[in-house]
């Protein structure tokens, strides 16, 4: 038979709360660690460096510094990380706006869609990078031939976005619009439109990314000025240090990149811990 | 009858962390069921009622008292039990079939290949679904899906078995049919079960005690006995005399509660 | 109203083979087009179809193919590496949550940062035979393969793990029979990218710095300014595209047999 059993005070049951473990995954406890190891491999680098490892292979971080103060004491790196930003934005609005445009243009003709739908993707199955030979032959080493890259790059990625945009539209919806009586505009406005942007969001999104590589890419092939120009003169010259130091810089702007992207969109990067 | 007690909460509650703030869901609360019993818990949403399945199970802990299961505190998952929840926690990847018998693959049980092909005959035929077992849980409509969770939740006749809202998807003349089955079934394998709902007639039917929670922080606010004989019949029961008063006398307990709620 | 949402996807017979007669129409269009401007222009600079069908005939005969094999022998030893290192430290990862905190800031790191751009690193480090493009692709496959992987391990639902936790399964059940076959959906996917990741990677380092394979060819003939050449390299490198893009749809064909598909 069942009734109330009057309530007893017990201690709570469960795992105590304590130890290493809880200290390690509070936030706190994290972050010395983070520091900790950082500082300890750091001085672990700077102290292999030339003892047991020659320079050549992973230069220091008193060397990599000295390259870094060197470079924005006479404002050469100003210069450089201008150039590949410019680059990508350039080359990123001017790619969006024309797969955006072919995007809709193609959604709404999907006859003319699939009949160059075999062109487009082969053109999509080619390396763009591979294209920068041609590029740089036809607009030069500046600016310019990384642009078109860029623009190449993030076009092709836009185009799909947006086609997937407009195929996801409701058909429902369509349908109820049209026996509401409204025109073909008002359901471009009202179902066409809503469907398609946050596909195009997605891929304005996810397109910043390759607009950074591209032009990164694009400039250590052939260019006399950008973050990547930095890269492939220092490896050219064998000055390690100098590559390093260019890293860090690309390191730091894709961190930027990524960590804005980020915050943007609740869930864009897919794995958490 | 056996009056040993299966299950027993000791006082147990349950606050919840989040965003900052604490929660509390359960206050203390205590309570024996005994063997074999089924008793249906009901309330308003938020009460705490999945939170008393989940320390039966083992999945949480209590924050203060405790949770005895045949004698034994519950510390961590309880192997005793069979849990069917809300969500259907099938593995999409495997037929019907599979998943039914998933149970009887583990290691725990040594059952045979041959076995437990039998047993999952068996379950198959027992739920209806007949013809379904190389299906994929993605191809199912919601109540095959419920019937293939209580398929796997039966098969290892566990001791007792934890319900939470299983039947709340599916269409009346489903619910009808499962709680049929379920009757017939729990008291065939001598099951205890705990049953949670929103639905007064279901916990009626199917149960022989009711517990009314009261809104967040919950708490129990009334047991009351169901004394209408076994066999029961599913169908017919809610046309009963005695189902009325017991409906009627519950609700009453019940509405204010779900009020409550529904003022916030 | 021609949304083509609102059209049924397969379509009349007379619509299909209109739909061919205009991809084929597209192509020839497309080749003419360049055949007469290669003849009329300057076919120097612009080429033409003719002319790029020549030279690969001529390469054909010569060392395509040892190129051809350089990028590939690149691709598959780099996915041969690069693939199971990712799953095993994404399923290892995956079920260590103190370690992969502890690790998430390198991790963020890696995964902000094109590991394709450290090409020069690597042939600085390596030179320029093979192995650089080698490390390179393992390089970019192994984190691509190792986040989906890991991803895949951490999106296993909570609550299936409780169930079969209450089931009695033991921890290697577990593994067996929950989070290998749910995460092996990420895994494909994973793959499914990694596939023309690895195309590019093997090119980017063979355009950088490299004595054989497609990329080098591409550069070989832009630095002599021969066109023809140049158009031809990259006429193979799109077939080789376009077959490595087909291999990873096939792989999408396999993932999700199971799965009734909303989108």
């Amino acid at each position: 038979m069942s009734g109330a059993v009057p309530a007893l005070r017990m201690p709570p049951a469960g795992r105590s709360a304590g130890g290493w473990r809880a200290f390690v995954t509070r936030p706190l406890g994290t972050a010395v660690i983070r520091t900790a190891t950082l500082v300890i491999l750091l001085a672990a680098w700077e102290w292999m460096s030339g003892t047991i490892i020659p320079k050549f292979w992973i230069s220091s971080p008193s060397a990599i510094v000295a390259v870094l103060a060197g470079w924005i004491a006479d404002y050469s790196l100003f210069g450089h990380v201008a150039a590949t930003l410019t680059e990508m934005v350039l080359g990123y609005v001017v790619g969006a706006a024309f797969a955006i445009a072919c995007g809709l243009c193609l959604g709404l003709l999907p006859r003319v869609e699939r009949i160059t739908a075999p062109v487009v993707t082969a053109l999509y199955a080619l390396p763009k990078i591979a294209l920068t030979p041609l590029f740089v032959i036809a607009f030069g080493i500046g600016l310019e031939s990384k642009i078109v890259l860029v623009a190449s790059t993030v076009f092709f990625l836009i185009l799909y976005n947006t086609l997937d945009g407009v195929r996801d539209i409701d058909r429902d919806l369509v349908e109820a619009l049209e026996i509401m009586g409204a025109t073909r505009r008002e359901i471009v406005h009202k179902a066409l439109v809503p469907a398609t942007l946050p596909w195009i969001f997605t891929g304005l999104r996810v397109a910043v990314r390759y607009a950074f590589t591209a032009a990164i890419l694009g400039e250590l092939m052939a260019s006399n000025e950008g973050i990547g120009y930095l890269i492939e003169a220092s490896a050219g010259d064998y000055n390690t240090a100098g590559v390093y130091a260019a890293v860090f810089v690309l390191v730091v702007f894709s961190v930027l990149f990524t960590e804005l992207l980020t915050r943007t969109e609740a869930s864009s990067l897919r794995w958490r811990v | 009858m056996s009056t040993a007690t299966q299950i027993a909460l000791e006082g147990a509650s349950k606050e919840f962390v989040g965003r900052g703030e604490t929660v509390l869901a359960l206050q203390p609360t205590s309570i024996e069921i005994a063997r074999e019993r089924f008793v249906a818990l009901v309330g308003p949403s938020g009460c705490g009622k999945s939170t008393v399945l989940n320390m039966i199970a083992g999945l949480q802990q209590p924050t203060s008292g405790r949770v005895v299961y045949d004698g034994n505190p519950v510390t961590g998952p309880n192997r005793q039990v069979g849990y069917m929840t809300q969500k259907d926690t099938l593995l999409p990847w495997r037929s019907v079939a599979d998943n039914i018998g998933l149970a009887l693959e583990l290691k725990i049980r040594s059952t045979s290949r041959s076995d437990r092909d039998n047993r999952v005959a068996q379950m198959i035929e027992l739920v209806g679904l007949k013809g379904f077992e190389r299906h994929y849980p993605g191809e199912l409509s919601g109540g095959m899906r419920k019937r293939v969770s209580l398929a796997r939740s039966l098969i290892y006749e566990p001791e007792t078995l934890l319900m939470d809202e299983p039947f709340a998807a599916l269409d009346a003349q489903l619910r009808l049919v499962m709680h049929d089955e379920l009757l017939r079934l729990t008291r065939l394998r001598r099951m205890t079960v705990v049953f949670v709902t929103h639905d007064l007639g279901e916990a009626i039917t199917l149960a022989d005690l009711v517990v009314v929670f009261t809104g967040r922080p919950g708490r129990i606010k009334t047991l009351r006995e169901i004394p209408l004989a076994h066999p029961r019949d599913a169908f017919r029961l809610r046309f009963s005399e005695d189902f009325a008063r017991l409906h009627e006398e519950l609700w009453n307990e019940l509405k204010d509660e779900v009020a409550k709620g529904t003022d916030r | 109203m021609t949304f083509s949402a609102t059209r049924s996807s397969a379509g009349t017979r007379a619509d299909e083979r209109f739909i061919l007669l205009g991809r084929v129409g597209l192509v020839l269009a497309i080749l003419l087009v360049w055949e007469l401007g290669g003849r009329l222009g300057d076919p120097t600079w612009v080429s033409a179809p003719s002319l790029i069908v020549l030279r690969l005939l001529r390469w054909a005969g010569d060392d395509l193919f040892a190129h051809v094999a350089t990028t590939v022998a690149e691709m598959a030893m780099g996915l041969t590496i690069g693939v199971p290192a990712g799953v095993l430290a994404g399923i290892f990862l995956g079920r260590a949550p103190v370690l992969s905190a502890l690790l998430r800031p390198i991790i963020v790191g890696f995964y902000s940062v094109p590991l394709v751009t450290l090409a020069p690193l690597l042939i600085l480090w390596f030179g320029l035979d093979m192995e650089p493009k080698v490390v390179l692709v393992s390089v970019v496959v192994f984190f691509l393969i190792f986040f989906n992987t890991f991803s895949g391990v951490q999106a296993v639902d909570k609550d299936l793990i409780a169930s079969l936790v209450l089931m009695g399964a033991s921890p290697r059940e577990e593994f067996q029979k929950l989070i290998l076959p749910a995460s092996s959906a990420w895994i494909l996917s994973g793959l499914k990218i990694a596939l023309p990741y690895a195309l590019i990677a093997a090119t980017v380092g063979e355009m950088i710095a490299a004595r054989r394979g497609l990329g080098f060819l591409v550069t070989r003939s832009a630095s002599q300014i021969d066109m023809t050449g140049l158009y031809a390299a990259l006429v193979v490198l799109m077939l080789i595209g376009v077959a490595v893009g087909t291999a990873a749809n096939a792989l999408e064909g396999r993932i999700l047999r199971w799965r009734v598909s909303g989108r």
